[in-house]
């Protein structure tokens, strides 16, 4: 009874090595990883992005993630020998019987063995004509499927340590809560009058003096996993508020929401119950009557003012720089925008390595590119027996007809 | 000289009457005649469509990389280049060209109906990452559509069954070709939003194709695909290929960033904020 378990539980031990490590299972599980994709780009068609990031992480995708994985791994195992042969050095690669032989020309050159995809060369005058072809094939099926462990590390430490803050600068601000930097200028430019961005860019300067320029597609790396980049952009007016005597009680710089235009935000001053409501027009003209923007760079802004103490609203005005309107007793005005950055610093000990493994999955597909390894020699005829091609490894698809 | 929907239209009629002229000559292999009609038909439009590519360079000032009409433009150059450069270099035979004309008459049939107008870039795409993700994009298709082509030709030929290799040897490189095209484009997703993946359709559907293909790689290896087998599903996964380079656009604006027609969204500055739609007041 005991035997017959044993024998039973090495044999399963057996048969789940194979399964585990079978190209049929590899089949398998990336057939259902194309269902699955399939799935999301349909759900995204009618599902916000965050739903589809969710059903993204469901227990069935890290259940094919980590079968492909062990597949994978399995796959790599139980083939190094395969890959240890294949890696020798020709004297051993070629040190049995030849595989197969191809009849061929009694004149074979270079030049012909060159067109079948092999690299060709006289090796001496006793071995004669011999060619190469995927000599590093194998190496590519490893480091190619290899990658996908350092693509999966890199993935979980992306989800064990990303952290990302997002925080407004404006110009001439020091920034402290982290890497200290100063804004020294921030630099936006639109197409035409779209809300089409052609540049934006922050020029930074740094503790030591450094200078460097990031924009919304040009991160600046500040360690060895940190990454900032300039993320959003805004107007930041300063305002000053101020008494009958014409006394400044009160001046700041606000970070508001007012870009695009036609967006409205608010802001109060410290110690007062009003509450001042702005909108930006950054490049006024005149048009039937009422004021719009030509386009949406800085020109002469005009401010759109609303004050309101509650809910009652004590007035409104459009505001040239330095013109100030008067509620209360008190005077506001708006002495200059400038331009606010929005921050990103995003901490991902996990994009080195993704990025390191796509390199080097891609260089393990290139090595693949000649197909499997192959080694021939050109022998001429002796004796009734024709010219002919010796041959070890994989017979390339079509030799007969390149030759 | 502007780039107009009626040029596209021609020289997708061009590339047709190049495939249809090919196909009919598979059909028919004691005419040669048709064959070399077919022939002068694919050069034509592949001179056509790179003409018309380049003055679309000059006009919009720009690599044609941004809207499906211009991107239309730029992904017929390659289908239509690659056989013809693959020829010279004697690695594909001229039977791969008719099925490439097909699909790059398609293509401009496609693009033609959307918005002509040239853009400038917008910041997003200006830079040397999105340069090369959208030229290794272009030559993945290139190069999966003379697959597709190919095995066209190894399926409605009539006579011989054709060699394999220029089938199993499109397929690799258009593999790796498509790998460096999601690789690029997650590179500069980062880049751009800090992220380098977000399950946009755009992504899920590139790979779902890429895994769609690499299955068939591994059935070649290993179950020994090989012919008009392999040919037939190298034809139908090319059918989700074009779906995940062209059917994007299908897409609601707000489920994907990459749809670049200035008509139907406007691209803001690359915060999160463009997946919820209109900025909140």
């Amino acid at each position: 009874m005991l035997d017959k378990t044993l024998f039973a539980v090495r044999r399963f031990r057996q048969d789940i090595w194979l399964w585990l490590g079978s190209w049929k299972l590899s089949i398998v599980l990336i057939v259902l990883a194309v269902l699955y994709y399939l799935l999301l780009a349909i759900w995204a068609a009618s599902s916000p992005p965050h739903v589809v990031r969710n059903i993204a992480s469901l227990m069935p995708f890290w259940l094919l993630y980590l079968l492909l994985l062990v597949n994978t791994g399995t796959c790599l195992w139980r083939r190094l020998a395969i890959l240890k042969h294949d890696l020798s050095p020709r004297s051993a690669f070629c040190d049995r019987p030849p595989e197969w032989t191809v009849p061929v020309g009694p004149e074979m050159v270079e030049i012909d063995l060159k067109r079948a995809g092999y690299k060709a060369r006289q090796d001496g005058p006793d071995t004669g004509l011999t060619g190469s072809r995927g000599r590093w094939s194998a190496l590519g099926t490893y480091l190619f499927h290899g990658s996908f462990f350092l693509i999966a590390t890199a993935f979980l430490l992306t989800l064990a340590g990303r952290n990302e803050t997002t925080f407004q600068v404006a110009e001439g601000e020091i920034f402290r809560s982290g890497p200290e930097f100063v804004v020294r200028r921030i630099t936006p430019e639109f197409w035409q009058d779209q809300l089409l961005f052609t540049q934006l860019e922050a020029d930074l300067g740094w503790e030591d003096g450094s200078r460097s320029i990031t924009r919304i597609n040009k991160p600046v790396m500040t360690g060895p996993a940190s990454f900032l980049r300039l993320s959003g952009f805004g107007y930041v007016p300063r305002y000053e508020l101020l008494d009958k005597q014409g006394q400044i009680l009160d001046s700041a710089w606000v970070k508001m929401n007012l870009f695009p235009p036609g967006l409205r935000d608010w802001f109060q001053v410290e110690g007062y119950p009003h509450r001042f409501y702005l909108t930006v027009i950054p490049d006024p003209e005149e048009q039937d009557g009422r004021l719009v923007t030509r386009s949406l760079n800085l020109n002469e802004p005009v401010i759109d003012l609303e004050v309101y103490r509650g809910h009652l609203s004590l007035g409104t005005a459009s505001l040239s720089a330095n013109q100030g309107f008067d509620f209360e007793g008190l005077t506001i005005r708006i002495a200059e925008i400038r331009y606010w950055g929005e921050f990103t610093l995003v901490r991902d000990p996990g994009v080195l390595p993704l990025f390191a493994g796509f390199a080097l999955g891609l260089i393990g597909l290139m090595l693949r590119l000649p197909g499997k390894r192959s080694e021939v020699v050109f022998r001429l005829a002796v004796e009734g027996e024709p010219a002919r091609i010796l041959g070890w490894g994989e017979m390339p698809a079509g030799l007969e007809e390149d030759l | 000289m502007n780039v107009t929907p009626a040029l596209m239209l021609a020289a997708g009629f061009i590339a047709l009457l190049a495939g249809v002229l090919g196909v009919v000559s598979w059909r028919r292999p004691n005419a040669p005649h048709l064959a070399r009609m077919a022939g002068g038909a694919a050069w034509l439009s592949l001179l056509f469509v790179l003409g018309l590519w380049i003055a679309r360079w000059i006009e919009a000032g720009h690599l044609p990389i941004f809207g499906t009409f211009e991107s239309a433009l730029s992904i017929a150059a390659a289908v239509l280049l690659i056989p013809t450069l693959f020829r010279f270099l004697d690695r594909i035979p001229a039977s791969a060209t008719p099925g490439a004309c097909l699909v790059a008459a398609a293509v401009l049939f496609h693009g033609r109906l959307y918005d002509p107008t040239p853009y400038a870039l917008t910041i997003s795409e200006r830079s040397w990452v999105v340069d090369i993700h959208a030229i290794v994009a272009w030559f993945a298709f290139g190069m999966l559509a003379v697959n597709a082509g190919y095995a066209a030709w190894l399926l409605l030929r009539k006579g011989n069954p054709g060699p394999a290799r220029p089938l199993t040897g499109t397929l690799t490189a258009g593999f790796l070709l498509h790998s460096a095209m999601l690789a690029t484009g997650s590179l500069y997703k980062f880049l751009l939003f800090g992220v380098a993946w977000s399950f946009d359709p755009i992504e899920t559907l590139g790979f779902a194709a890429w895994c769609a293909y690499g299955t068939l790689l591994h059935m070649h290896l290993f179950a020994k695909w090989d012919g008009r087998k392999l040919a037939g599903w190298c034809l139908t996964i090319f059918v989700l290929l074009v779906v995940s380079y062209r059917g994007i656009v299908w897409f609601p604006v707000w489920s994907t960033y990459h749809i670049f027609d200035m008509d139907m969204r406007i691209h803001l500055t690359g915060s999160e904020q463009y997946e919820e739609g209109e900025r909140v007041d």
